[in-house]
């Protein structure tokens, strides 16, 4: 009878399992691998690590691949990173590969855990897996803890810590907790239960999904002793949906070990037809009910670029929800690709923060519809920009020639000197992540500055800024007096710029006859010219604000246009050996005939004299025909010929001894003298005179 | 503590392990336990009781008191489940109370207000307050939804104005680029940020004001608006919006502040660009089409304040160095139009002012042409973009703006070119000015001509003719020439009359002859001294059958014609250029003389001579060539000898093989006799000076015609001392020099 008993539930069993082989199961072949008590499937469905534990021999983990989600698994190899530290006293169990496929995460005994079991991960470079390292607190702790998963967003660590149920010792229970990346992204927070709801009764294998809302787990079922796979999800940021059992798997053997592969949209899990102590494993695959799929997620990824090196550069990316500022996801881009990928859930806005220390910072705004699919963003930082500066005059907006450079604020000894891009143009290439003090300095203008904080969130490569120099102005007053007398005259004064040829008129001072006044620009070179009334000289001088640092008035005698008075006519120049007129003699010239303008009833002898060198004959000769050159300048410009005379009266008037290339210079030179007027009968004065 | 709420947002579905099926011990017991607690409790116990409206009371009363603790912010949707629950229990303890538990419980209602008078709770004051509870829930509820609600719009609204406000300015590195370079939909844009800051602040408002109904908020979150100052470094990054002091970006007054300048400042720079260009064109084609000259022309010119403005958001301005090439071209105009260029006025006779006027009116052109190229060369793409309209109008686009600066420095050259005309005619007039108008002198029986005659017949025995003619002072003429002898021979005389046509004297000048000499006599140069001597170089040409003599003299005659020196000068060939310098009495005398024609090729030789005043050589240069000598200029003591010559020998010192195409040449010669090089001016198809006109100690003017063969058009070239090329008329002339 007892036979029969047996048989009937072996039998109830095997039609149950044909019939939901036939419906719903799919038994998940591997080659290599006989007892399976734990796996991880890669979020992309194509890689799987199996934990076999054979009847004899030591439990190992083995690695199978395929190459499309419709093929089959390769034959499971043996990972030798992970293990060469198992030994026959190791016990390892709850593997899980995170959804970026960068790490493997276990829970094992290895010697220097902390307690019984520890979670440990392994990383995988260069497709190798590395040595396993020991997640540490406040993950781990004295009790064991199991079951390892990261959520997409790499930010919500779930497993499980050991409990013990009474009278259900023979079960590895656990509860699940889950541990919060903080705020600076570099640790995880002290973990918290999940609610009562779904940490009722022992729970083992939960592993949370890439859209962090979806937790498969198993749980006891005290009634029955054996597992049954559940289901939760989150609701709003904190709350979890009552979880459900996924009755369409469940069977009266233990279901534990649910991995959802969302490209095929089937859950995968184990059948254990033994004991949790002596398990008897089988991988399935199952379609589920189509309420129980995780969110849709896309992958989005990418590579972080230094414009500045052209290289690939390692830097944060920060993804955040753009109205509460909460944080989405966290990563670093790999410091030899630049590459980066972040899963994040669809429907909702993220914004990228990407940033370096001393790079510039990039946003971006990315609403991922529900619709959308994984695509890719790189990011471009930079470490310098480029500072354009204008220096330019307040007055006139030209630009200035200005030395220019800009220093660290905080390192004031390092100077950065910038290319000149020419028209008071200066570019710098300035490091970001400091702050700067870009100084202006040029003569006869007040140094200038600006700050340019690049230790700030700099976004951009390139600033243009204006730095407006003021020039120094000085107060200059002319005082016109009478050679005569000392009397003050009021004169017509022309200030002429001699860079740019601008004419300034200095303004009369009220009440005060002969003086007049007006600002004008330091280091400039003025023509002055200075017009008196009829019957005075004019004067020509040049005032040189660079060279005469403290001069504030300038005091000009006119001379009073009496006869017989010779009055030097200044910057007379002749060619060598020559009568010829240079060029710059016209400007003297010139003011001689606006004198003979605005006096036009005098009538005037051009005197020409020369030093001792040469033969008297020849002086006499050669400043003869200067004068008589001189005159016929006037004449051309319109001067009334019967109004001059000219001679030349060679070395005959020196004016000091011809006895040195000073003096004589002084002695070759060039007069005039108001020998009559108009109305008058000319009696010029003779040589022998 | 969130997930300790988490568990209370649940189904009703529950284990029994906390059933409690005695009120009164659960009310106890509630005392010394936490709300988590007694809310499972409750729960438990209203699954077990769902008729007892007690417990949804005491449920509602929880959540409510739940959902006024939740951050309406962060956790609006925990709030609204809180809501839900306390409404609903609420609802049920509404629905489930009756007289008979109104009575049993009123103990576990609390206190509640007595409607009316002194008694004990009874039903009507449980629903009374159970109807007060549902709508301060429900009010509270609202305000929470409308907190949030209102800072989703705000957040969102900033949002938009910061992405904006990035976006904008990535466009452009430099504020002023901004100012000038955004298109419409820019501008619309940066409207738009301004808009929707002032509607996110509306909503912060809105916000703040919703926060002051929910007790929740013990401080209301105030908003500080932080200026954008530095462009590109402040307003690009998000505040945190939940603080209590929330620091905005003043996107508003940047956008204000944009706005202003392009509605003020744009506006008017580009409605003042046109109107000013417009106005320097008018008087660009007033100058060029009206023929008049005048030296009190006034002239428009751009508004020094609009170019300050336009300098202000424009840096090395495109369009100011357009207004200001105009300027440059209206003064060029201007000075073109001045009196001593006008060709009918003939009051300044003075050929030093016209090559003055000359000189000055091409170093205005060359600075012209050069801001006219300079102002081609400075356009880019953004420079005319930032006044895109206004090219687009004037010039049709950025090409043809390119194209007009090129075409412009050609215009330039031809007004100058069409200027030079009245150069030509001044000098026509020159060298016209003393020909003969039919006034002649008696002198004995000899019929002197005051003027230069130009005879085309032979000269006939006892003719004279008057070769050379000057008036001096007021009333003296001098007059040299020759007069006609036997076999076609000449005689020179010299002369001297006055305005009332009287001959004060007249000297023929007797020049020794060697037996059966056939020999005539001119005069090749005469010239006036300042001390009133006049010099006076004859050639006497001596024909025979085995070739021509030649001999040269220089005589010097006093100012009533009597002759105080003659010398034979020991030079030969045919005078070309006589100058003599008084003050170091030297002479400098360039002769012409045949080669022999069976080795010359068509070559004659130049020999140029210093002379001491007495006669002895000083130096003499021989050159060959095929041309002719054009003149001879005095600078700072050096000669400068110009030549028109396709080959040209100067010994073993240079040579030139024009391969057919004559060039100007211009050999300097130190005073020493030195040659210190050549320089040669030439462009394709020829050049030929026609003369060389000291300008001043730093310019000398050529005057001469280009490829003229074929064109025949005028050349002015300026050259320094050194004979470097300060401006030319053509710009495919070149100057080399070899030393």
């Amino acid at each position: 009878m007892f036979k029969y008993i047996i048989l009937l539930v072996i039998a109830s069993s095997l039609c149950y399992r044909l019939h939901a082989e036939k419906i719903l199961f799919e038994k998940v072949q591997i080659t290599g691998i006989e007892n399976p008590v734990s796996f991880a499937l890669s979020l992309d469905g194509l890689k799987l690590i199996i934990l076999d534990r054979p009847s004899k021999g030591l439990p190992t983990v083995k690695q199978a691949s395929r190459l499309k989600k419709e093929t089959a698994w390769s034959a499971a190899i043996v990972i030798p990173a992970l293990n060469k530290f198992i030994d026959k006293t190791t016990i390892i169990d709850g593997l899980f590969i995170s959804h970026d496929g960068s790490k493997l995460f276990f829970a094992a005994n290895f010697p220097g855990s902390r307690g019984g079991m520890d979670i440990y991960y392994c990383t995988l470079k260069n497709g190798i897996w590395s040595e396993p390292q020991n997640l540490g607190t406040p993950i781990n702790t004295e009790i064991d803890e199991n079951y390892p998963s990261l959520s997409g967003n790499n930010r919500n660590f779930y497993f499980t810590r050991k409990i013990v149920l009474k009278k259900l010792e023979d079960f590895s229970c656990g509860e699940i907790l889950m541990s919060v990346l903080d705020s600076t992204s570099s640790i995880w927070l002290k973990p918290e239960k999940l609610n009562t709801e779904i940490n009722a009764g022992g729970i083992s294998c939960a592993k949370i999904l890439d859209d962090n809302n979806t937790l498969f787990y198993s749980r006891l079922n005290d009634d029955k002793y054996k597992w049954d796979i559940f289901w939760a999800k989150h609701f709003g940021e904190e709350h979890w949906y009552l979880p459900i059992r996924i009755d369409t798997i469940c069977s009266k053997e233990s279901e534990t070990c649910p991995v959802f592969c969302k490209p095929e949209g089937k859950l995968y899990f184990i059948i254990n037809e033994g004991s949790d102590i002596k398990p008897n494993g089988t991988i399935y695959k199952a379609t589920i009910d189509p309420k129980f799929t995780p969110d849709k997620t896309i992958k989005v990824n990418g590579t972080v670029w230094d414009t500045y090196n052209k290289k690939p550069i390692k830097a944060h990316i920060l993804i955040t929800d753009p109205v509460y500022g909460k944080i989405r996801n966290y990563q670093q881009s790999d410091s030899i690709s630049g590459k980066w990928e972040a899963l994040l859930n669809t429907s909702n806005s993220y914004v990228f923060h990407v940033w370096r220390y001393r790079y510039s910072h990039q946003y971006e705004l990315l609403p991922v519809e529900k619709s959308e699919s994984d695509r890719t963003i790189d990011f471009k930082i930079f470490p310098v920009s480029k500072v354009t500066i204008n220096v330019y005059d307040q007055e006139s907006l030209s630009p200035l020639e200005a030395s220019i450079s800009a220093s660290d604020k905080n390192q004031t000894a390092i100077a950065i000197d910038p290319q000149n891009l020419g028209a008071g143009q200066k570019q710098f290439q300035l490091p970001l992540g400091r702050d700067f003090t870009v100084k202006t300095d040029l003569k006869d203008f007040y140094p200038n500055m600006l700050n340019l904080g690049l230790s700030t969130i700099v976004l951009f490569d390139h600033f243009v800024r204006d730095i407006e120099m003021k020039p120094v102005l000085r107060k200059i007053e002319f005082y016109v007096t009478s050679s005569e007398n000392d009397s003050a005259i009021v004169a017509n004064i022309d200030m002429t710029e001699q860079q740019k040829g601008t004419h300034f008129t200095p303004e009369q001072v009220a009440g005060q006859a002969g003086l007049s006044s007006i600002t004008v620009r330091e280091g400039t070179k003025y023509g002055i010219d200075v017009r008196g009334p009829k019957g005075f000289a004019f004067k020509h001088t040049e005032l040189d604000l660079d060279q005469d640092r403290d001069i504030k008035r300038v005091s000009i005698q006119l001379t009073k246009l009496n006869r017989k008075v010779a009055i030097k006519l200044n910057n007379i120049n002749f060619e060598f050996n020559s009568a010829d007129l240079i060029e710059s003699s016209y400007e003297e010239l010139n003011r001689l005939i606006q004198l003979m303008k605005d006096n036009s009833d005098i009538k005037v002898e051009i005197l020409a004299h020369t030093d001792d060198l040469g033969t008297d004959e020849y002086n006499i000769k050669l400043s003869d025909k200067r004068a008589r050159s001189v005159l016929q300048y006037l004449v051309y410009k319109g001067i009334p010929e019967e109004r001059l005379i000219s001679n030349g009266y060679g070395e005959t008037i020196p004016l000091v001894p011809n006895t040195s290339d000073e003096n004589r210079a002084l002695n070759r030179r060039v007069e005039m003298k108001i020998i009559g007027f108009v109305t008058e009968t000319v009696n010029p004065e003779s040589k022998e005179e | 503590m969130r997930y300790i709420f988490t568990l209370l947002v649940i189904c009703f579905f529950s284990f029994n392990s906390f059933a409690q099926t005695d009120f009164k011990d659960l009310f106890e017991s509630m005392k010394n336990n936490d709300r988590f607690s007694n809310v499972l409790h409750l729960r438990y116990y209203q699954k077990e009781k769902p008729e007892h409206a007690i417990a949804y009371y005491l449920l509602g009363d929880a959540f409510d008191k739940y959902m006024r603790e939740t951050d309406p912010l962060k956790y609006f949707f925990n709030l609204n489940n809180y809501y839900q629950q306390a409404n609903t229990c609420y609802g049920l303890a509404k629905g489930k109370l009756d007289e008979k538990q109104a009575r049993a419980d009123r103990e576990y209602f609390g206190d509640i207000k007595i409607l009316d008078g002194d008694r004990k709770v009874d039903y009507e004051d449980i629903s009374f307050e159970i109807e007060k509870r549902l709508n301060a829930l429900e009010e509270y509820y609202q305000n929470a939804s409308k907190v949030n609600d209102f800072y989703v719009r705000f957040v969102n609204k900033y949002n938009e104005c910061l992405f904006g406000f990035r976006n904008i300015l990535s466009y452009y590195p430099y504020y002023k680029d901004l100012c000038l370079l955004a298109n419409p939909a820019q501008i619309k844009s940066i409207e738009k940020i301004g808009a929707n800051f002032e509607e996110s602040l509306s909503y912060f408002n809105s916000y703040t004001a919703a926060c002051k109904t929910l007790p929740y908020f013990s401080k209301i979150p105030v908003s500080k608006l932080k200026p954008i100052i530095t462009y590109r470094l402040e307003g690009l990054v998000e505040s945190d919006y939940s603080a209590p002091l929330v620091e905005l970006w003043d996107y508003k007054s940047w956008a204000n502040d944009f706005v202003n300048v392009i509605d003020k400042d744009i506006k008017t720079i580009r409605k003042e660009l046109l109107s000013t260009d417009t106005k320097l064109d008018a008087q660009i084609k007033k100058l060029q089409e009206n023929e008049f000259y005048s030296d009190e022309l006034n002239v428009f010119k751009a508004d020094e304040r609009f170019k300050f403005l336009i300098g202000k958001y424009d840096y090395n301005s495109l369009s100011n160095k357009l207004l200001n090439y105009k300027e440059a071209k209206i003064d060029f105009l201007k000075f073109s139009r001045s009196k001593i260029n006008d060709p009918m006025d003939t009051t300044d006779t003075y050929l030093i002012n016209r090559l003055t006027f000359c000189k000055d009116l091409a170093l205005k052109l060359n600075a012209l042409n050069t801001e006219a190229s300079d102002l081609g060369k400075s356009v880019t793409i953004a420079g005319v973009e930032k006044y895109n309209d206004f090219y687009e109008t004037r010039y049709q686009g950025m090409d043809r703006f390119i194209r007009w600066c090129n075409a412009e420095r050609f215009n330039n050259t031809k007004t100058f070119n069409k200027n030079l005309k009245n150069l030509d005619l001044f000098l026509k007039r020159e060298e016209e000015k003393y020909d003969y108008k039919g006034i002649d002198v008696v002198y004995s029986t000899k019929k002197l001509a005051l003027g230069v005659q130009h005879p085309n017949d032979v000269l006939k025995p006892d003719q004279l003719i008057t070769q050379k003619f000057f008036p001096f002072a007021k009333s003296t003429y001098y007059l040299s020439g020759i007069e006609g002898a036997k076999d076609s021979l000449a005689h020179p005389f010299i002369a001297q009359a006055d305005t009332s046509r009287t001959v004060r004297w007249f000297v023929s000048p007797h020049f020794q002859k060697e037996k059966d000499e056939k020999s005539s006599v001119v005069v090749s140069e005469m010239k006036l001294l300042d001390d009133s001597t006049l010099l006076i170089l004859f050639h006497k040409q001596h024909k025979s059958p085995t070739g021509n003599k030649f001999q040269n003299f220089v005589a010097k005659y006093d100012w009533k014609g009597k002759e105080l020196s003659r010398m034979l000068i020991d030079t030969l060939g045919v005078p070309q250029f006589f100058y003599y310098d008084d003050i170091s009495d030297e002479y400098f005398l360039a002769t012409r003389q045949d080669l022999n024609k069976d080795t010359s090729n068509g070559m004659e030789q130049l020999n140029c001579h210093l002379l001491a005043g007495n006669g002895d050589e000083k130096w003499t240069k021989q050159f060959s060539m095929k041309g002719n000598l054009v003149d001879v200029v005095l600078t700072n003591s050096n000669y400068f000898v110009f030549v028109n010559a396709s080959n040209f020998s100067g010994g073993t010192d240079f040579q030139f093989d024009g391969k057919g195409d004559t060039s100007a040449l211009g050999i300097y010669i130190n005073h020493d006799g030195s040659i210190k090089g050549h320089h040669q001016f030439n462009c394709e198809g020829g050049l030929v000076l026609s003369s060389v006109l000291k300008v001043n100690s730093n310019n000398l003017s050529l005057i001469g015609k280009y490829n003229p063969k074929i064109k025949n058009e005028n050349v002015f070239l300026l050259i320094s001392p050194d004979g470097e090329i300060v401006f030319k008329n053509k710009e495919d002339i070149r100057n080399s020099f070899k030393p």
